[in-house]
Parts: structure tokens; sequence; C-alpha cells
């Protein structure tokens, strides 16, 4: 039996005080807030946080329900956002004590009761509310590693092409940094819901050995500061194989690793850990759909539609998210070749095997390998460990005028390094024509376009979805910089069967 | 969305240039020269985004940041300073700011940040 939280209409309540509180005692745990009018999913992980608990009762679809009303001990202007402060069946904890005849109950045996509520909510670590927090925090994750990599590679630019740079300078760029990482710690420990007091300290640790340094440098001159020791403290990534046990916390020597850490942690802690359980119990819905990706969807709210109840399997006809479904519509276009063989040579396939050897991880990051979309109506977050290549896609087509972006991220391969920067240089290439802002690292994408319109974006979105599966297995068949050519020149000419094969299948 | 911004700093022409460049996209901002002011304004009204000068002398500093969030936590602070200090900034994010931008900063990353802390603000409501 669900648990409702009602928007405000508490006195829509044909049903007796005892009757409501049967369905209490019966132990009605499962939670969606109505209002008669509209299903809102509720915040539940505002449970853990937020300090007041409100319950009443109402009726829907003559069900007698319990109702339960969460809010901020700080928001005190509660009639506000349509949550209706004080009505009849609902009300605050202790006035609910006082208030409700429940027969047989006294106070003490209600805030029992309520107590059991709470902490099972608070058990419960996987709640739709809960898991909205935790997907922001995961993109502020995102988004702090991009920008933080972004001034990496800006302040390496700068070192190579000037061989100094002025303290000033420097300082600021390591102060950017250096933030970037705090944001990443923090938005792993909601993600994660545990803190992380290894990395607050190292991280502190190495912010305050740069100060000395830098403090030093400038009491002497500017151009004393040793740069290569500041860089040295951020920049070398030592933390570059997640199956290593030395990935962890206390393996972490530089901000960069840090920020290595904090990205795979929050991955693996959003989306790898209890994935039947999220199905279980209804979070995730595995999308059937004719290309070969395992994917996972959670609803934000809104992003799904027509859902049966107690089925974990739904279709693309259930996708209600407008990016979500541009893309879908990109990745399903005729021609483009999701399965099949990628024609490659005898050094191809002895490097593809030996790198697989090499990474202790990459056995569990086969093909076909689990993906993940987290969307709401006009939102879209989807990350795809596909064959030995990781990507990452972050967009919202709001329907305000212009505000609407998307970040995009690709990195790995099977191949000799060379044939995946050759791949990552046609991807950059692509999404160059398509008019992202494109960094390029070896094998690394990170791609963004901002402020865009609803319908840019989801164009790009169809042509993301395109790409991405053109660019599958495209590593193993880069043996040129020509072939990089011949590709892009294919993909923007609309011919996305490469090699003549069979569309998805 | 209350789509509101208390904008605390003691650079008047920045002060100002400010102003209208968050304005000029739709949000309605106060100004304040201090932080005595700056308390003041959240007291009386609910901000989305207080984007604080915290290491200006007159603005009050962390202490200021530690009002804001214990009389309204819902608000958040991005602080946007001249000082370049790790530590400075770690003490600040620690305090609970939500973002550290340093100056001069330019208005897309600005405002980029203040649409993030408003989501946020919105997401926790």
């Amino acid at each position: 039996m669900p648990v409702c939280v009602t928007a405000g209409d508490g006195d829509e309540r044909p049903f007796s005080d005892e009757e409501a509180w049967k369905a209490f005692q019966r132990g009605a745990l499962s939670v969606s807030r109505e209002s008669g009018h509209r299903q809102i999913a509720l915040d539940r992980g505002s449970v853990c946080r937020k300090q007041f608990l409100f319950v009443g009762w109402a009726c829907t679809q003559n069900t007698p329900i319990l109702l339960f009303q969460i809010r901020s001990e700080a928001k005190k202007d509660t009639g506000k956002r349509g949550l209706c402060p004080y009505s009849p069946g609902l009300c605050p904890v202790e006035g609910a004590a006082r208030r409700l005849a429940v027969p047989g109950e006294s106070k003490k045996g209600l805030s029992k009761l309520l107590g059991r509520l709470l902490e099972k909510l608070k058990a419960d670590p996987l709640n739709d509310g809960d898991l909205q927090e935790r997907y922001f925090a995961f993109k502020e994750l995102s988004s702090a590693n991009d920008v933080a990599l972004r001034d990496l590679v800006g302040l390496e630019g700068s070192l190579s092409e000037a061989q100094s740079l002025p303290g000033c300078d420097l300082h600021a760029r390591a102060t950017e940094f250096t933030v970037q990482a705090f944001k990443s710690i923090r938005n792993l420990e909601t993600v994660a819901h545990r803190p992380y007091p290894d990395l607050r300290e190292t991280l502190t640790s190495l912010t305050r050995r740069m100060e000395k340094i830098l403090l030093e440098g400038s009491a002497a001159d500017e151009r004393d500061i040793p740069v290569e020791r500041i860089v040295g403290l951020l920049a070398p990534l030592n933390l570059t194989n997640p199956g290593h046990r030395s990935f962890r916390p206390a393996g972490c020597r530089t901000v960069h690793d840090i920020l290595r850490f904090c990205q795979e942690e929050s991955i693996n802690s959003m989306f790898s850990r209890n994935d039947a359980d999220a199905v279980r119990k209804g979070r995730f819905f595995q999308l059937g759909i004719s290309v070969p990706l395992r994917i996972f969807v959670a609803d934000l709210g809104g992003g799904l539609e027509g859902i049966e109840k107690k089925r974990p399997e739904i279709d693309t006809r259930n996708v209600a998210s407008v990016p979500f479904r541009a893309l879908i519509e990109g990745m399903t276009t005729e021609g483009v070749r999701w399965a099949g063989h990628v024609p490659m040579g005898i050094k191809s396939m002895v490097s593809v095997f030996a790198n697989t050897l090499y990474d202790p991880v990459k056995h569990e990051r086969n093909l076909g390998a689990r993906s993940y979309a987290v969307v709401s109506g006009h939102y879209l977050n989807f990350s795809s460990r596909l064959g030995y290549h990781f990507s990452t896609l972050d967009a919202s087509c709001g329907r305000k005028t212009n505000r609407g972006y998307i970040s995009f991220r690709f990195k790995g391969g099977a191949a000799s390094p060379e044939k995946r920067f050759r791949r990552a240089e046609f991807i950059a290439r692509i999404l160059r024509a398509h008019d992202f802002w494109v960094n390029q690292q070896e094998d690394l994408v990170n791609a963004n376009l901002k402020r865009s319109s609803e319908q840019d974006i989801l164009d790009r979105l169809v042509m993301l979805g395109r790409l991405m599966g053109c660019a599958r297995q495209l590593d193993v068949a880069m043996d040129s910089p020509q072939r990089v050519n011949h590709f892009v020149d294919l993909f923007l000419q609309g011919q996305y069967n490469f090699f003549g094969l069979s569309s998805p299948s | 969305m209350s789509n509101r911004i208390l904008l605390v700093d003691t650079e008047g022409e920045l002060l100002e240039a400010l102003k209208r460049g968050i304005e000029a996209v739709g949000f309605h901002v106060e100004v304040a020269g201090d932080g005595g002011k700056a308390l003041e304004l959240v007291e009386l009204v609910s901000f989305d985004v207080v984007i604080l000068e915290a290491w200006a002398p007159e603005t009050g500093g962390l202490e200021t940041l530690a009002r804001i969030k214990q009389s309204r936590p819902e608000t958040e602070v991005i602080i946007l300073t001249v000082c370049e200090s790790a530590d400075k900034a770690l003490e600040g994010m620690n305090g609970g700011a939500f973002d550290y931008l340093l100056k001069p900063c330019d208005s897309e990353t600005l405002l980029e940040r203040i649409h993030r802390a408003q989501e946020k603000k919105e997401m926790g409501e």
C-alpha cells in the first residue's frame, strides 16, 4: 500500500481517522506524492536532511492512504510551492499526536511509529528524491572535472609556450583547480552517501604545500617561483588504473589524482552498485532497444510514461524525455552499425588482445556492459560503458530560450594508443563541425555546447546518437590518418554505414 | 524561483556593472556594500543566490557567509573575490559556499554558476 504525500488536498477525507491510522499501522511505506490532480515523485532523500515530518491522511481512488509531508526546518514560508502549511488531517508530528483521535495509541506510540517510518526511509538509499539530489551532485562533479581538466590543459599549454608564467597567474589557476577538486569531493560525498575524510585531508595538505611554495617564491622574486613544484602537486596523474589496489583515497598524491578518484568513485556509486536492487525496487527500468546496449533508465520526473507497475522492462515508446528520444532517434538511425565485425588487420587484433590483458578492468567493461540514462522531461544524462570505452553525455533542452546545453565526454578504446587517438580525432572533428567547443587529449575528448535553442540541442543529440554508434569500434579500423579523413567525410555526408554492413540488429 | 540575487561587495563600480549584467538576463538584483546591510536584506528577503566578496573587511567575510547560511540555509552563496589563496578558497568552501570564483570573472561563467546554484536551491525546496 502506498504512503502518499499530499500537495495540499488534505481536506479530501472521506475515510475516518481510524481507517487511515490502520493503514499506517499496516506499514505502508512505498512513497508517491499525490494531490488528486497530479502525481509527483516525493523528495524522499530530503527526509534525511530535513528536520520536520508532517503527517496526515487523505484518500485517492477510494483507497485509504496515510499521508505525510516533509518540510525544511528553515523553510518558514511553507505556504509556497503548493504545500499546504496546515489543513485538517495534515499537521506537524507533535500536533498530530495531539490532534488525532487514534484509538488505542498513545502519543509515545505514534512517535515510535513515525520514527520507524523515518528510519526505513533513511535506510533506502535509492529513493526518488534521493536520486535527484545525488544526480545533481553527480552532474556538478562531472562539471567540476571538466572545468579542472580545461584549466589543466590551459596551464600546461601556457607553460609549454612561455616556459614560465607570472606568479599571480599561476596562483589563480592553482586555486581554481583546487576549488574544483574540493567541489568534486563534496559532490562525491553526496553521491556516495558517505564522507571521504582522507580525500579532504590530502587536498588540504596539498593546498598548504602549494601555498607555502608560492609564498616563499613571492617573498623572494616572482621569477623564482618553482613552477614545476607547483605543477607537480597539481597535474601528474598517478591513479590510472581503477582496478589497482592503489586506486583509493590514500593513493592520491596530486590534485589531479583526487579529481580522477572522485570521477571513478562517483560513477561506481551512482550506477554500478545495487543495480539489481534498483531494478527490483522499480527505480531503474531496463530499456528494450534495437542496439546492443543494456540501458537502464531512471526517471527524475516526466521522463518516462505509461509504465506498467512491477514490470522492470520498458521500450522506447515509454520514453517521454525529449532529449533522450532525440538520442534514441540517432542511435537507431538506419545504417548506423552498432553490432558486427569491424575489418581489422592481424596487428590490430594483437593490439586489442594485448591491451585487454593489460588492463584488468577491461574484462568487466565488455561489449554490452551496462549503460545508464537518468532522465526528466527535458533533461538527459547518459553514461555508457560500451566495449572498451566510456562516454558520458549530459544534456538539457529547457524551453527557455538559449538555455540548453550538451556536455559530452568520450575516452578509451581497445586498440593501440595511436588508433585510439585517431578515433578521438574523428569524434572531435565531427563535434567541431557541429559547433561544439572541443578539447582532445590523446584518446580523451571533452566537448561542450552551451546556450543553444531547444531545436539545436535536439538536432545535435540525434547526431550524437549516430556518432556513438559509428565510433563504437572504429578505433581498430584507424590504420592511418587518411582513414580519419575518410570517415569524417562519410559521416558528414550522412553515410553512417562505414563498412557496408548491416544496420542495427 | 524568485530570481532574486544579492550582491555584497565594497567596490561600487563593480557592483553596478555586475548588477546591470545580471539584471539584463532577468534577475532582480539587490546590492549591499557591507556585511551588516547584507544580513538585514537576507532577513527580509529570500534570495536565490548571494554573491559575496568574502575577503573584504567591510563585508564581514566568512562570518557573513556563516550567518547567511544559518539564517537561510536554502540560499546558495557564491564567493566572488580577488583573494587568490587556495587556503582561503577551501575555508570559504568548507564554510558552505556553493562556489568560489576569482575576479575578474567573465559574465558567462558567473551566470552559469548562478543558474546552477538556483537549480540546487530549487531542488532542495
